[in-house]
């Protein structure tokens, strides 16, 4: 019994991980700019295939190499989307955004398509994948464990970026208040490159990991995206804590609700229960009530 | 704004006018080529755009006494139900076609059978194994053999000859056609005296399906059924053996594509499915189709390209058999088929539109898709 | 002294509402004679329903300004409701669609009511993960009644809509949409958009007043619903999910949010650019079509970047315009 809910925990770790580094671009960008960048999940996309890409035409190409290039090009791209797409618009009504993000995903989703074909692939196995198992009969393979670790560190990583540096306490004035921020002499332009360039580097690491545990497609970030974003809003939307805590309640909650519940309803109860956390935390799980000021 | 709405217009009745043109036998394709299941548009499209070589090649289709081209419309209905019944619409009214062949899914042909129905113009789909496409219609027809048949076959073969006494299924709660075959199959199985000790679901794009399949190795079956599509089933099969699951394997039409093996490597030795035709069986047919789809697209034949193609050769010799490009006689044609030697197998249409079709076990061996018996 | 009104009335919402009605009826019975192409007048009557469903919406995420992101979950209410009545019940032919339809507008309005009473509880965009929520619950929940078909859909419903009975729903929606958003619902939703607390303050019950958009959008969203069932005669439940809302969001903000106009502008050019790309890059070479996946989204950027506040931001078409009293000179 025992062995079956470890199992199903890390079940649930791994899932969560792959969330978070997507939840995590959603909510930094979100945080300065006030932007649901529903493209996030197609940059996820991107950057798995820009990995596996890296890993087609470069054959012998090292994983160590082939995992910041992949981060870096991705960046690049998502810096350029912010560049042609949304800086325009920055000042402009929220929802226009929203639209323009969808366009710019769409886009991709179809670029890919285009470019690679719509079937589904594996990123070669690079990471050592071993199944190792344990006295109690859980059975675990050495990429999750890399995958939930890596991740973490990521994470870690970040946190202290944005709580460290100058750049990321820039970003988290930005956050607070964008056009003050300008007063102080600080380049707004500059610290939301930064900001999407990192969402989107995170991304592309959880794309190369996901087409490593699993596979990618060019519509796969459809889904995902969507999971992630209500993951990151269910953390409290702006939080880079938050979104962790809210990626890895989530995939808890689905894994749960398939072990032990059923699986037909998965969807239906995993939010369910989502609904009432935020009826009982109205602005997420670490979100602060904005203060309005009539 | 009135000027936005001259220019568009003005395209589109351009666009309007030169479509109704075109000489020479008109048929429509719906594929799916953008879309969740985009790689079954590409070979749909393939497969029709082979067939459109070999036809014209020969100088045409015999209609009446004179030799005419055929000219292929291939839209994409995007696998959504809507944009199904738009591209149907604009086939018949627009382009003016004589028959369509289409669509893949189940959920598009729905949407479309109405409207070919109500027009009268003749529709075979290739891949559609829901059996509700061509309940009721006349002028509705499907190459394939329908959901309940397979899962019998399938069920039938589990009990039989894997001899398996008990078995769970891990099928897409969301799509009509794993939940359809899973059905059956659950019935069949019980029926013939064996038990199904799980019946799990996941949704269409979930990639991690660890809890399930935990859940399904504390129960021990002694063979999974996967009714699921070729992109899932690699991942599903890998992470159970991952997870230091040895039963035996067992799916459906669904694998058929050599992106199976692709992805699954060593993992899928030793799994069986059911199709609709094996292509190392001594048929001449399907050999020189195979060789002349590799040779042309470099890229290995799947059922949808399979099931296309002899779609589209029904069609051409209920046409020729008619000796008028008239939808009605083409659809009396269609019915009257007997025998008709396909890619897939035999076709024999009795008074409804699903037809009399066999299927068969693949063995899948040393990377290869095997024959391992038959299935009347 | 009051301006003389000199510019054409003959515009008026009146006006507007019969051409419409006449034109549809011409565009059927020719139609019937084959004598206009059916495929215009399919896509004629799926802008019909998507104006419907693109002006619901208008008010929550309009007129009040939200985030809803659930509406597709009403309109699969109102479908498979109306599409059971027609299926099950014995009717009269005649009585089928009035009566089905109603059924759908009632069973989605209801579910609308209790998701909103949820949903208020919440703000900005933890209301777009409720909402969102909602319309994943909804679909799952179909996809596990077999009575329904399930994932396999439903199949069978009789032909009802037809271009006539979708211009007519769209003309009663409109004039119902129009006529609230001119009265002082209206004015009590706008002053919730611009300042919730100033709002609760004047005695306005926010709560009440929001949900109340919200019902009344979600039985619209139900009336499109058994429009589109018992058109397409078939259903399944992936129609409903976030990718349906996503495209409603996508022609309410392209044609301007807190515009009646907007949202047929919208609904229209969005339509019309997706069928003309299939047509006209068709027409140049089959492999072109491929591209229409491609130049579309980019079309819709390049739109949004130049027109932020949509097509029609959030000014209205002369006859949508609420009618002003003219003050004589008698009032001292």
């Amino acid at each position: 019994m025992l062995a079956t809910v470890i199992q199903q925990l890390l079940n649930a770790a791994q899932l969560g991980a792959v969330y978070a580094l997507i939840a995590l671009g959603y909510t930094m960008v979100y945080g300065t700019i006030r932007l649901i960048n529903f493209a996030h999940g197609d940059i996820f996309m991107l950057g798995g295939f820009i990995g596996f890409l890296l890993v087609t035409l470069i054959p012998g190409l090292p994983v160590f190499v082939m995992i910041p290039a992949a981060m870096l090009l991705t960046a690049l791209v998502g810096v350029l989307i912010e560049r042609v797409a949304y800086r325009k618009l920055r000042n402009a009504q929220r929802m226009s955004l929203v639209i323009t993000a969808l366009g710019v995903g769409i886009f991709l989703e179809n670029l890919v398509r285009l470019i690679v074909g719509p079937q589904a692939r594996q990123i070669p196995a690079q990471l050592p994948n071993k199944a190792l198992k344990f006295a109690n009969g859980v059975v675990i393979t050495e990429d999750k464990i890399l995958i939930i670790v890596i991740s973490l560190l990521l994470m870690v990583i970040l946190w202290l970026f944005v709580n460290k540096t100058l750049i990321g306490t820039a970003m988290r004035a930005v956050a607070d208040n964008k056009d003050a921020v300008q007063l102080m002499g600080v380049n707004l332009n500059l610290v939301i490159s930064t900001t999407f360039a990192v969402g989107s580097a995170l991304a592309a690491a959880g794309g190369i990991f996901f087409g490593q545990a699993y596979s990618i497609d060019p519509y796969m970030g459809i889904d995902l995206g969507w999971k992630a974003f209500i993951a990151a809003v269910i953390g409290g939307i702006g939080s880079i804590e938050g979104a962790v805590l809210g990626s890895f309640l989530l995939a808890g909650v689905e894994v749960l609700t398939v072990a032990y519940l059923s699986s037909n309803l998965k969807n239906g109860i995993a939010f369910g229960l989502l609904i009432v956390l935020l009826l009982i935390r109205p602005n997420g799980i670490m979100g602060r009530a904005e203060l309005k000021k009539v | 704004m009135r000027r936005s709405v001259w220019l568009p217009a003005a395209l589109f009745a351009l666009a309007c006018l030169s479509a109704c043109s075109e000489k020479g036998v008109k048929i429509g394709v719906s594929a799916p080529l953008s879309g969740d299941i985009a790689a079954l548009g590409q070979s749909t499209r393939n497969a029709v755009l082979l067939a459109q070589e070999e036809i014209n090649a020969k100088g045409g289709i015999k209609v009446g006494g004179a030799m005419q081209k055929v000219t292929f419309i291939v839209e994409d209905d995007e696998n959504k139900p809507e944009a199904a019944a738009t591209v149907f619409q604009k086939l018949i009214s627009q382009d003016k076609v004589v028959a369509i062949i289409g669509s893949q899914s189940s959920k598009c042909s729905n949407a479309g059978a109405p409207i070919a129905e109500a027009a009268g113009i003749p529709q075979i789909s290739p891949w559609s194994t829901n059996p509700n496409v061509t309940a009721g219609k006349h002028f509705v027809f499907r190459a394939c053999f329908i959901d309940p048949f397979q899962g019998k076959a399938v069920a039938g073969f589990a009990r039989g000859k894997m001899k398996a006494a008990t078995a769970a299924v891990l099928y897409d709660v969301a799509s009509d056609y794993n939940k359809g075959i899973a059905e059956v199959f659950r019935d069949e199985f019980t029926k013939g005296g064996g038990k199904i000790v799980n019946f799990e679901t996941y949704n269409t794009n979930d990639k991690d399906f660890s809890a399930q399949l935990s859940k399904i190795k504390g129960s021990t079956p002694d063979v999974l059924f996967l009714p699921n599509y070729f992109n899932d089933v690699p991942l599903q099969i890998q992470q159970a053996r991952k997870l230091g699951m040895t039963c035996k394997v067992i799916g459906s039409d669904g694998w058929d594509n050599q992106e199976l093996i692709k992805m699954g490597g060593k993992d899928m030795e030793g799994t069986y499915f059911t199709n609709h035709y094996s292509p190392d069986v001594d048929r001449p047919a399907s050999k020189a189709f195979i060789a002349k789809y590799t040779k042309k697209y470099n890229t290995q034949v799947d059922a949808a390209a399979a099931l296309t193609y002899d779609s589209v050769y029904l069609l051409v010799q209920a046409i020729e058999k008619a000796g008028k490009a008239d939808p009605k006689a083409i659809r009396d044609a269609i019915a009257s088929t007997k025998n008709f030697d396909g890619v897939t197998g035999a076709i024999t249409f009795n008074g409804s539109g699903d037809p009399v079709k066999g299927a068969v076990i693949i063995r899948i061996e040393n990377g290869k898709f095997v024959f391992d018996s038959a299935v009347n | 002294m009051n301006m003389g009104e000199k510019t054409s009335t003959l515009i008026t919402f009146r006006n507007v509402a019969l051409g419409t009605l006449i034109t549809a009826a011409l565009l059927q019975y020719l139609g019937s004679l084959d004598l206009f192409n059916h495929y215009y007048l399919h896509i004629l009557t799926i802008i019909g329903m998507n104006i419907i469903l693109v002006a619901s919406l208008n008010l929550v995420n309009g007129y009040l300004g939200e985030f809803a992101l659930g509406h597709a979950g009403f309109m699969a209410v109102g479908a498979y409701t109306a599409a059971l009545i027609t299926l099950k019940l014995p009717l009269p032919a005649l009585l089928r669609l009035p009566l089905s339809l109603a059924g759908g507008v009632i069973a989605a309005g209801v579910i609308g009511y209790l998701v909103g009473l949820v949903t208020f509880k919440t703000v900005g965009d933890y209301l777009a993960i409720v909402t969102l929520g909602f319309n994943m619950i909804i679909v799952n929940a179909i996809q596990n009644i077999d009575y329904v078909g399930g994932p396999r859909g439903l199949t069978g419903i009789p032909k009802e809509t037809s271009l006539v009975t979708v211009a007519l729903c769209v003309v009663l929606t409109y004039w119902i949409l129009s006529n609230l958003v001119d009265s002082i619902y209206g004015r009590m939703w706008l002053s919730i958009r611009e300042n919730a607390i100033a709002a609760e303050l004047i005695g306005i019950n926010v709560n009440r007043i929001k949900n109340l958009a919200f019902t009344i959008a979600a039985a619209f969203a139900g009336l499109a619903g058994g429009l589109y069932a018992e058109y397409q005669q078939f259903i399944t439940p992936k129609s409903f999910d976030y990718l349906r809302t996503t495209d409603i969001l996508v022609m309410l903000y392209l044609g301007g949010m807190g515009s009646l106009s907007g949202s047929i502008l919208g609904v229209v050019v969005y339509t019309l650019l997706m069928e003309i790309l299939r047509n006209v890059l068709g027409m140049i070479a089959p492999q072109l079509a491929d591209l229409r996946m491609l130049i579309s989204p980019l079309i819709l950027v390049i739109i949004m970047l130049t027109r932020q506040y949509g097509l029609m931001g959030n000014r209205e078409w002369r006859w949508l315009q609420p009618k002003r009293k003219e003050v004589g000179g008698g009032d001292a």
